[in-house]
């Protein structure tokens, strides 16, 4: 092999000459379709080779074009679904305030909520209806779900509405399932507090209050609540109970307001209406 | 890196003879630059290295037709040996030399691919090259004139030492 090899270096000009035109007339000697299927062969790696080495920088050039159209597109996309999502659930409250509306007897004014209150001391909620739309004082406010408060104060586009969580807000509420009569208020906490039900009425957890209507303030059937707590003995002939509000006031994003609800003659010491004073005493 | 560089050459000349040089055919002949670039190659390499090369340029020629698979590479074997051996024996400046080498290397080049190609037939053979090859030689010749008249110049100093040459100015 040695040999063989040394021979060929020292002949190196003849050993190609030989080399090469032996390669060719085997090539020569090839049948047709052996010929063409080499040549195809050859072609075909040379051009993928090149047009590999080529299009390599092109293709990275359209990669990060195409990862940055879709990083747009993706964000573009995102906001639509968070859109879409917003659009739904707003489509959800409305169907159910529209079933709202058919039950109820009042005709409604729709708002939508534009802020809470910068207030900290007043727990309200801004509206974007006023007195050009038809909105007074002390009109009731309510969700699909229930009671969210009454319009306390009214401007020409906007209005406050003091949430029944007001420390001020007093409700007249019912018991449906014992017809017991009692007053719902908010002195802190989750719950609202419903007070002066006779002990006699043997009050569950969930049973459903509603306003009762009595004071003229907010129209009788209007969901406030569900008794959450066992009775809170204040005075031994009356109990108090902790009641869940049925509106969460977080999530109010639309809200009614039940024309003729109100009562423009109700006397209003400048902290809410209702009959109580700014000391909560009983007149 | 020098066998890379001539691998490459040759590949971007039969590049551009199926692609741009098709276009410079005058009464369907046309110049054969894989011829050009074998010259200049030669220029630099061994025998052994020009009969490689001649072998691979031949063959990347008969690639692009199936058919004749061979002609061209034994052909161009045999001519890179020629011209090999030409350059150990002779060293040529003169431009008029080195157009009448590539004149010659053209005629050789169709000699002996002409008589595979028509199978020895002789009318054939003899219309072929008369018609076809002394005009592609003529062809091939003129332009590698031009082309080695450019490179002496822009080896040269090109247009800067002509400019100053004609305006006056000695160095």
């Amino acid at each position: 092999m040695r040999r063989i090899l040394q021979f060929i270096m020292e002949h190196r000009r003849s050993a190609a000459l030989v080399a090469a035109l032996f390669l060719s007339v085997s090539m020569m000697l090839m049948g047709e379709s052996a010929k063409t299927r080499f040549a195809r062969m050859v072609t075909t790696s040379i051009f993928n080779t090149g047009r590999f080495t080529l299009s390599w920088g092109i293709s990275m050039l359209d990669l990060w074009r195409d990862n940055r159209r879709l990083r747009l597109e993706n964000l573009e996309l995102s906001y639509q679904v968070n859109l879409n999502r917003l659009t739904e659930l707003e489509n959800k409250r409305l169907r159910k305030m529209l079933g709202l509306k058919e039950r109820n007897s009042f005709p409604l004014i729709a708002a939508r909520v534009i802020g809470h209150d910068a207030d900290r001391v007043v727990n309200s909620i801004v509206i974007d209806a006023g007195s050009r739309d038809g909105v007074r004082k002390n009109m009731a406010c309510a969700t699909a779900d229930g009671l969210v408060g009454r319009v306390h104060e009214v401007y020409p586009s906007t209005s406050s509405i003091q949430l029944i969580t007001d420390v001020n807000s007093r409700v007249s509420g019912m018991v449906v399932e014992h017809e017991a009569y009692g007053i719902v208020s908010w002195d802190g906490g989750r719950f609202l507090r419903i007070f002066g039900l006779p002990l006699i009425n043997e009050v569950k957890a969930g049973d459903k209050v509603y306003t009762s209507g009595l004071g003229d303030v907010f129209p009788a059937g209007i969901l406030v609540g569900t008794v959450v707590k066992l009775p809170i003995r204040e005075v031994e002939i009356y109990a108090s109970y902790h009641v869940s509000p049925a509106v969460d006031f977080s999530r109010v994003h639309e809200v009614f307001l039940l024309q003729g609800s109100e009562r423009p003659g109700i006397w209003d010491d400048g902290y809410g209406a209702g009959y109580f004073t700014r000391s909560n005493q009983y007149q | 890196m020098t066998i890379l560089r001539n691998v490459l050459l040759i590949a971007l000349a039969l590049l551009v003879q199926s692609t741009f040089f098709g276009r410079l055919d005058l009464w369907n002949v046309r110049p054969d630059l894989g011829m050009l670039v074998l010259i200049f190659i030669a220029g630099g390499a061994s025998t052994a290295e020009c009969t490689l090369y001649g072998f691979l340029t031949g063959f990347l020629q008969d690639v692009y037709s199936p058919e004749y698979l061979g002609y061209n590479a034994f052909t161009m074997s045999l001519l890179g040996f020629m011209i090999g051996i030409l350059r150990e024996t002779l060293t040529v400046e003169n431009y008029g030399v080195k157009t009448l080498v590539t004149f010659l290397a053209c005629l050789v080049h169709d000699l002996v691919y002409l008589a595979f190609y028509t199978g020895l037939n002789v009318s054939l053979y003899m219309r072929l090259f008369i018609m076809g090859s002394l005009l592609g030689a003529v062809y091939t010749a003129g332009l590698a004139f031009l082309l080695i008249a450019a490179y002496e110049w822009s080896v040269g100093g090109g247009l800067r030492v002509a400019i100053r040459e004609l305006i006056g100015i000695r160095r």
